[in-house]
């Protein structure tokens, strides 16, 4: 059977892709990693990797106005909810145009415009991709800037990684996931047998964490909390195993601060020889992580 | 002038930069754009005097009228409506509703009605001489987008107003950067955050919104950011060396210029330079 662990935290830069890396490198039997983060995509950083395949990532279809055919009545405009027609006046009258990245794709303008002079066309918002690493296949993307449909990506994302996983024979997935409780955290979290909260010792670690807990628990996904650089402010733990408490989620562990860790990222040696300090607590709470999917 | 505090890694020091920038201007606002996860409030304490919901629209079958056509499931484009002909069933579900309006609009017999869902809360107060307003989006909403564009409305009447973006480089964020004058970019110096700051570059840069960089935690990592910073001739206003006591302020929610009083120069400075780089894009 194939479990799913997704890593979220809330608050960005608490630690999620180095550690996510270090557990599935290092302590994880036979991977499938996927970056659910698609708009600031991280975790490909993290190995050597080389690219599998590429493909393209049409979210949504968006409307086009044939200006041939358009009357210029402003139907389209005066209906659309989004914003997305901008308006050029020109001498006696006005032209219509659609911002694709502010189309959402309803079809509302389409069907209400009385020459038919829009129609709905495909629309890329970003690309996919499946790399190789040493240590099992990864899935990521990268959403092209300026674009809202990361919550779409994010799930073409996860199906890629379960179709390898089932391809493959390999019986865990591991999620990278986004920071924040939007769209793009749920479509990382849904239906996923354990989410892993890392947190920061610090007022905002702790809102974030208690804010994304409220998200997990609403999506009915049990969930763990590991206090990642402790030792920054110990006295922030007490109050962080409390707030997890209260969200229903047992603080399982914590890493201490690892100054090292962003040079040994830059060098390329953080899996292959992680800094002292992190190996033996990676693998303790990766243990103890096992021990908390459900059966 | 509306001064952007972004970064496309999150983390990196966005909140830390914007509290204290909002602390040395007399007179500034400071906006928390960063909906999902809003923190500036954590170290501005301020005291709230308003509180606005900001409300999203959902679409409801009124049973009463409704023929089972189902030309309502067939036009939306999220699949959020099912109608069930043989039972005499309409499912709304309201997550993946958008509000759009098509399911009102091709429905024969009038039985689509519009409703209101809470969708976040947007609050305002003071912090010393600072006006505070701050986006919240409900942990049970679907969508950050309604809450930050009811922040974004009708900025604070200023002279300097920071906004606190979220990480990324989203639309949200583009909606956030597109209202500034110019834009501080905060990142560290690791591979992570000089990739996502090439993406933040690429994004100000679309936008025309000129841009500068302060290093947090500058001797960690390696030397890759200021070599992109040198190539793009991006300037760096401020390099900040990691400081213990600075992350265990934060951790307590005290702002950087309540711990290292001795930077307040060196923010400053920053400051003025940020306004140099408006002034400049006004006069282009």
């Amino acid at each position: 059977m194939t479990r799913q662990i997704a890593v979220v935290s809330g608050k960005g830069g608490t630690g999620k892709t180095s550690l996510a890396a270090l557990w599935g490198a290092r302590n994880a039997k036979r991977p499938v990693f996927v970056d659910a983060d698609v708009d600031a995509s991280n975790l490909p950083l993290a190995f050597r990797h080389t690219l599998r395949e590429r493909h393209r990532f049409i979210g949504r279809e968006v409307a086009v106005v044939d200006q041939a055919v358009c009357t210029e009545c402003g139907v389209c405009t005066d209906l659309c909810r989004f914003g997305a027609f901008i308006t050029r006046e020109n001498g006696d009258g006005a032209s219509y145009e659609v911002d694709p990245l502010a189309c959402e794709g309803c079809t509302l303008c389409s069907l209400a415009c009385p020459s038919h002079a829009i129609s709905m066309v495909p629309h890329e918002s970003g690309d996919w991709f499946v790399s190789d690493t040493p240590y099992g296949p990864l899935v990521h993307a990268q959403l092209s800037i300026a674009e809202g449909n990361s919550g779409k990506l994010g799930t073409q994302v996860r199906r890629a990684g379960e179709d390898l996983a089932e391809e493959e024979n390999r019986d865990l997935i591991l999620i990278d996931g986004p920071p924040g409780i939007g769209c793009q955290t749920i479509a990382a979290l849904t239906g996923v047998d354990l989410a892993v909260v890392v947190t920061e010792p610090s007022a905002s670690g702790r809102h974030d964490m208690a804010r994304v807990l409220a998200v997990i628990a609403r999506l009915g996904v049990p969930a763990v909390v590991i206090l990642n650089k402790v030792d920054l402010a110990p006295a922030q733990e007490d109050p962080i195993r409390l707030a997890a408490a209260q969200h229903g989620a047992d603080l399982v562990g914590t890493v201490p601060f690892v100054p090292e860790l962003p040079r040994a990222l830059a060098m390329g040696t953080l899996i292959e020889s992680p800094p002292p300090g992190l190996v033996s607590a990676m693998s303790v709470l990766w243990a103890r992580i096992w021990s908390h999917l459900p059966d | 002038m509306n001064l952007c505090v972004a970064s496309g890694k999150g983390g990196t020091g966005k909140t830390t930069l914007a509290v204290s920038l909002a602390q040395i201007a007399p007179d500034s606002a400071y906006v928390d754009c960063d909906v999902e996860a809003p923190n500036g409030h954590l170290f501005l304490r301020p005291s709230i005097t308003r509180k606005s919901e900001v409300t999203r629209v959902v679409v409801a079958v009124d049973l009463d009228k409704c023929t089972w056509c189902g030309k309502c499931m067939d036009a939306c484009a999220y699949h959020a409506i099912v109608i069930a002909h043989a039972t005499k069933r309409a499912l709304v579900f309201e997550d993946l509703c958008t509000g759009c309006g098509v399911c009102g609009f091709v429905c024969p017999d009038n039985a689509i009605r519009e409703e209101e869902r809470p969708a976040g809360v947007v609050t305002e107060g003071y912090s010393d001489g600072i006006a505070t307003r701050a986006g919240c989006m409900n942990v049970d909403a679907p969508h950050a987008h309604p809450t930050l564009k009811a922040t974004l409305e009708d900025l604070p009447d200023r002279p300097l107003v920071i906004i606190d973006a979220e990480p990324g480089v989203t639309g949200r964020v583009v909606d956030t950067v597109r209202r500034s004058d110019v834009c501080l970019l905060v990142t560290e110096p690791t591979p992570f955050g000089r990739h996502d700051l090439e993406l933040a570059l690429m994004m100000t840069r679309h936008l025309g919104v000129p841009s500068a960089l302060v290093i947090n935690r500058s001797d960690i990592g390696d030397e890759s950011v200021r070599d992109f910073c040198r190539a793009e001739k991006v300037p760096v206003l401020l390099e900040i060396p990691f400081d213990r006591r600075i992350a265990a302020g934060y951790a307590d929610g005290r702002t950087l210029l309540e711990v290292r009083p001795d930077l307040r120069g060196a923010i400053g400075n920053v400051l003025e330079r940020l306004r140099a780089l408006a002034r400049g894009k006004g006069e282009r």
